[in-house]
């Protein structure tokens, strides 16, 4: 077996134990919170509460009983009594991995759409996101990169000034500032585009409310391309193998084209697969401002609407797309630069 | 290098060989001089120098630091201001004792910002409102607008009036002041539905959707009584509209509803046809002419007490007696346009409908007279009243009203199924200025006082009243006593006076009383004051304060309340950073050093424990342990120190192995000695950098997470701050730009002076992340 295969294998399932472990962590801690909040018509929190009794997460008695604590419902049906329970949370816990392991199933919905898949509010919910970091990355990947060559290639020039100035401002001001001034800006003053994400539209309509999230989620990735392309850059300018390509004769255009440019690269384009997980964590606080309803805007209804089983689906998200990350980083890394040999000791 | 250059260098070495140095002989260098082998003498010939110490001092790791430090320009700057907002988050807040932000003022909110007077332009407390609905009479007989000020004189030339505020519609109608600035500016509307502004000129489109034939449909205003010992005239103008060839050509009547009370829901028998002029019951508008547009019907004209007289039963088509026409002019009544019903929908246009009373002494019109149709309305400002009296001479103006309030007497009733729509009308808006600071400060009508101040106010004699009673007052009986006084203020309150002493002093709130109620609770006798009150004072305060940066919406000066919330950020990010640095270290050392199984444990554990949401860690906290200051640094230590173990653990594995470690585990020193003594110090560089970096890194995730909704409550830190004036982002944007500001300056010369550090304490590794 080719030795990147076998590396690769060891870190996948690390990574799937790893994030075994992150989301049973999760569970227990989600558990200690108060109790989910439950739907608010007693049809549907019936209907609730037996969809948890059949997954196994709640007892369901005929008779009230002491030492199972509070019951989260009692029923007082024309036929029966439904007396129901929370189960302790270690068996809870073995339901939720059942659930989980034999039939895919994340749970139901208990505030946010109550009796929903959990998993299908996800896959609603994660089109936004992802759809604004897409164009967010489309655009700054190439911008970032040609004003970081700009900048390395005029270094210590009035351009580098100019670029690694705004950069250290783009990069500072926090993002939340940034959004609220462009709101301010261009919704609010301007009145060219809208203050929120649409409910509903056309395609036109979401192209306009897409300018300011893309235009503030931009903001950072362009900063942290630029800085960083120009870090490679003057590095590799600097190294004695381009001077050699130099002395035998190469234009400096050849020079920085044919080696440096490429060279520089190495880095970067893991740098991208890093990048894009982290604005699609971080655009949490834009989907929460410009009402998006994305993964992170849900994340955080979710806690304020106590909606747990939707939780938990969306931080194994989040943490599966964070290590997944990490995991392809390191692996592209060793694809795109045979100098480096993947797994190698410290 | 450039190829001169080179051949200049050549000949500089090849002339140097020339010259040579033999003892005793002469030569000559360059400018021809002669030069000697005396000349020369080698510098510490024959001296032992290796036992000899150093003179100048070594210089230490950090004094070079520093030395490197102080050439980055750049983070010196970012440095300084950094200081100075440090400096100001510790002093602004204690200096500024007279501003209070630990409460909220109510009377004192989004007061805009100011340095300058008012009139400055700005930065001057003013606030523009533009394009507000300005109220406005018509001229009788120019047919030209007046405007009135708030003292109801007319403004002579409103182009160009720049006096004071005007104060007929808005609730700060109270406060005139010279310093404010007020513009006028005129808009003609062209075409405006009736709800969106109030206005005059234009003409009423009545849409009437009845198509069936013997249905009717009507409008008519409020009832008024009209004395009939006068003459009055009804005139009217119609006129159909252009689009006529959707609708039929209406077919109309001047309609008369007469009820015995204003307020009476008329019954069938109360409808009356008043056809002055008609030849049939009902007459048509006009033929259908597409070119006739909206131009007017003439304008008709009869005469109301001979209108009665021969007025149609609309229930049974019979003329009324004479006996029953004298009741009629008795009752209240109201007028209007009925309408027949017709296959098609009918829709023709209103220019004018008035009432004119005739006296002998013929009282001149100065509004009303051209006004046609008013669609008054001035959104929340609590309408525009208009009280509509039906005098000799004067006019009597049916209104469409959009505020209909039961004490307003001027609207229409009209079937649901009729639509009246005000067109083509004047608007007058004003561009106004307010000075809000004289607004919130000045002077307001309708303050309620307790009647204790009062007689705190007489005690000390600074206002006094009443008949002169020699009033001597002792221990118990000073309650009896104050009732008694009181009572004497409630019998007679124009013997009201406010002493030269108690206009000296500030406690004296109250300029005039307008109104005392007195109310009997439990047998306790309570006197209410309503009053013209001078804000500032009733507020506590020696002068009108200034808020340099305004308030936010709690009435809390924003300025003071941003550095506090600063003050208690950067203490958040001081601990917090500490505490995780120290945390990280010791990990970060730990796992370094020992490598091997004990590190991929440890490496295992913050693996899991960074991938756990520390925002689901810090929920189960507050929740748990409550929402404190305490508890949020210790969630926001949770996971914040892996960074640093992670820093200094490979800081640990590039110098562990080294050689004059090794040496010095060979000599026998302790694991300690190695840890603390040789390899910890090569870390303290990034440890510094890291540490600096930290604080605005905390204050950020601080930040965040109140923006999100799920920091701290009670307590006032930057974030919180801009997270709560976030909501008044469109309309006091200064409240949330102003933090946001601070906040990124604070981030930007943080991140400044961190790099410099940065480059400074690691010199390779300047200009990359």
């Amino acid at each position: 077996m080719p030795y990147i295969v076998k590396y690769s294998l060891k870190r996948i399932i690390l990574l799937l134990i790893t994030t075994f472990i992150i989301l049973s962590v999760t569970f227990f801690l989600v558990k200690m919170l108060p109790d989910s909040a439950m739907p608010t018509s007693e049809q549907a929190m019936l209907s609730y509460c037996q969809n948890q009794f059949y997954e196994g997460f709640f007892e369901r008695l005929t008779t009230a009983s002491d030492s199972l604590g509070e019951p989260v419902m009692v029923y007082n049906g024309p036929t029966i009594t439904y007396y129901f329970y929370h189960k302790p949370i270690i068996q809870q816990y073995f339901a939720w991995l059942t659930g989980i392991f034999t039939k895919w199933n994340w749970g139901v919905s208990s505030a946010i759409s109550p009796g929903n898949s959990a998993m299908a509010i996800i896959l609603e919910r994660i089109k936004p996101s992802i759809l604004i970091n897409v164009f967010a990355m489309l655009i700054s990947v190439p911008l970032g990169f040609v004003f970081g060559i700009i900048a390395a290639l005029k270094k210590n020039k009035w351009q580098d000034n100019v670029i690694s100035t705004t950069i250290m401002v783009m990069i500072s001001v926090p993002s939340f500032v940034t959004i609220s001034l462009l709101m301010l800006w261009l919704s609010y003053t301007a009145k060219v585009l809208p203050t929120q994400w649409p409910t509903q539209g056309e395609i036109g309509d979401y192209a306009q409310a897409m300018v300011i999230p893309v235009f503030s989620l931009c903001f950072g990735t362009i900063a942290g391309f630029t800085r960083y392309t120009r870090a490679e850059l003057t590095e590799v300018m600097s190294s004695e193998f381009l001077l050699l390509a130099r002395t035998k004769g190469l234009s400096r255009r050849q020079c920085i084209v044919r080696h440096a440019l490429r060279n520089s690269m190495v880095p970067i384009v893991p740098m991208i697969i890093g990048e894009f997980v982290g604005i699609l964590s971080g655009s949490m606080i834009l989907e929460q401002l410009y009402n998006i309803p994305g993964i992170g805007s849900l994340f955080v209804n979710c806690i304020s609407s106590r909606d747990y089983n939707v939780l938990l689906v969306d931080m194994a998200v989040y943490t599966t797309i964070g290590l997944l990350a990490n995991l392809l980083v390191d692996l592209s890394y060793g694809i795109i630069d045979p100098r480096i040999r993947m797994g190698a000791k410290a | 290098m450039e190829n001169e250059e080179l051949e200049y260098l050549a000949s500089e070495a090849k002339g140097s060989a020339e010259v040579k140095f033999s003892a005793g002989e002469e030569a000559k260098d360059v400018n021809g001089k002669e030069v000697n082998s005396s000349d020369f003498s080698f510098v510490q010939q024959d001296k032992s120098i290796h036992d000899v110490k150093f003179t100048t001092k070594p210089t230490t790791f950090m004094k070079d630091a520093m030395k490197r430090f102080t050439k980055n320009q750049s983070s010196v700057v970012g440095g300084i201001i950094l200081g100075f907002l440090f400096i100001c988050a510790l002093i602004l807040p204690m200096a500024m004792t007279g501003v209070d932000i630990s409460e909220r003022h109510n009377y004192e909110t989004h007061l805009p910002m100011k340095l300058f007077p008012a009139g400055t332009g700005w930065w001057d407390g003013t606030t523009k409102s533009v394009g507000e609905v300005f109220p406005y009479d018509v001229d009788g007989e120019t047919g030209e607008p007046i405007y009135y000020d708030e003292n109801n004189n007319i403004i002579a030339d409103p182009d160009n009036y720049t006096g004071e505020k005007h104060l007929n519609f808005n609730q700060y109608a109270t406060y005139p002041d010279e310093d404010v600035i007020v513009k006028y500016e005129n808009y003609k509307a062209e075409y405006l539905s009736y709800a969106d502004a109030s206005g005059s000129y234009g003409f009423a489109t009545i849409t009437q959707n009845v198509n069936t034939e013997g249905q009717y449909g009507f409008m008519y205003n409020y009832r008024y009584q009209y004395d009939f010992s006068n003459q009055y005239t009804v005139s009217y103008q119609l006129g159909t509209l252009e689009n006529s060839d959707t609708f039929a050509i209406p077919e109309y009547a001047i309609l008369m509803v007469a009820t015995s009370s204003a307020s009476a829901t008329p019954g069938t028998n109360d409808y009356f046809l008043l056809n002055g002029n008609f030849s049939s019951d009902y007459g048509t508008a006009l033929e259908k002419n597409e070119n006739a547009a909206i131009t007017p019907h003439e304008e008709v004209s009869f005469s109301l007490n001979d209108a009665i007289d021969n007025a149609i039963k609309v229930s049974d088509g019979t003329t009324v007696t004479a006996t029953e026409a004298a009741v009629l002019k008795s009752r209240y009544i109201s007028l209007g346009i009925i309408f027949k019903g017709q296959e098609q929908k009918t829709s023709m246009y209103l220019k004018s409908f008035r009432v004119t009373g005739t006296t002998a002494s013929g009282g001149k019109l100065l509004s009303a007279a051209r006004k046609a149709l008013n669609a008054r309305s001035f959104g929340d400002a609590g309408g525009f009243t208009e009280a509509m009296t039906v005098e000799d001479g004067n006019a009597l103006v049916l209104q469409e009203k959009q505020v209909d309030g039961a004490d307003n007497p001027s609207y229409w009733t009209r079937m649901t199924y009729d639509r009246f729509e005000s067109n083509d009308t004047f608007i007058a808006r004003a561009d106004i200025t307010y000075d809000m600071y004289l607004v919130t400060y000045g002077l307001r009508n309708g303050m309620t006082l307790s009647q204790d101040k009062f007689w705190d106010w007489y005690k000390k004699g600074y206002v006094s009243w009443g008949s002169g009673y020699n009033w001597e007052l002792s221990g118990d009986e000073d309650k009896a006593e104050a009732l008694r006084a009181l009572e004497d203020l409630y019998r007679d309150p124009s013997t009201f006076v406010i002493e030269e002493s108690g206009k000296n002093s500030n406690e004296v709130s109250v300029t005039e009383i307008t109104n005392i109620a007195k109310d009997t609770n439990n047998n306790q006798v309570v006197y209410t004051f309503t009053c013209q009150v001078m804000m500032y004072k009733y507020l506590g305060y020696n002068e009108i304060p200034i808020h340099i940066f305004g308030t936010e919406y709690q009435g809390k000066d924003l300025l003071k309340y941003v550095f506090s919330g600063l003050r208690t950020s950067l203490i958040l990010g001081l601990i917090v950073s500490a505490i995780n640095i120290l945390i990280g270290v010791i990990w970060g050392s730990i796992s370094g050093y020992y490598g091997g199984a004990v590190d991929i444990t440890m490496e295992r554990i913050t693996d899991i424990l960074g991938g756990i949401p520390y925002i689901v860690l810090m929920t189960i906290l507050t929740i748990k342990l409550g929402a404190n200051f305490f508890v949020f640094a210790l969630s926001l230590c949770l996971t914040g120190w892996i960074g640093t173990s992670a820093t200094t653990r490979s800081q640990f594995y590039r110098y562990r192995g080294r050689e004059y470690v090794l040496a010095s585990k060979t000599l026998g020193a302790k694991t300690p000695t190695l840890i603390f003594r040789h390899i910890l110090p090569n870390a303290v560089g990034t440890i510094v950098t890291r540490s600096v970096l930290m604080i605005p890194s905390t204050i950020f995730s601080e930040a965040t997470i109140s923006y999100l909704g799920l920091g701290l409550t009670n307590l006032d830190s930057l974030g919180v701050i801009l997270s709560k004036n976030q909501a008044f982002l469109s309309t006091y944007p200064n409240e949330l730009v102003f933090p946001a500001i601070i906040i990124s300056l604070l981030m930007i010369c943080f991140n400044l002076f961190g790099n410099g550090l940065r480059d400074a304490f690691n010199p390779s590794l300047k200009g990359t992340e």
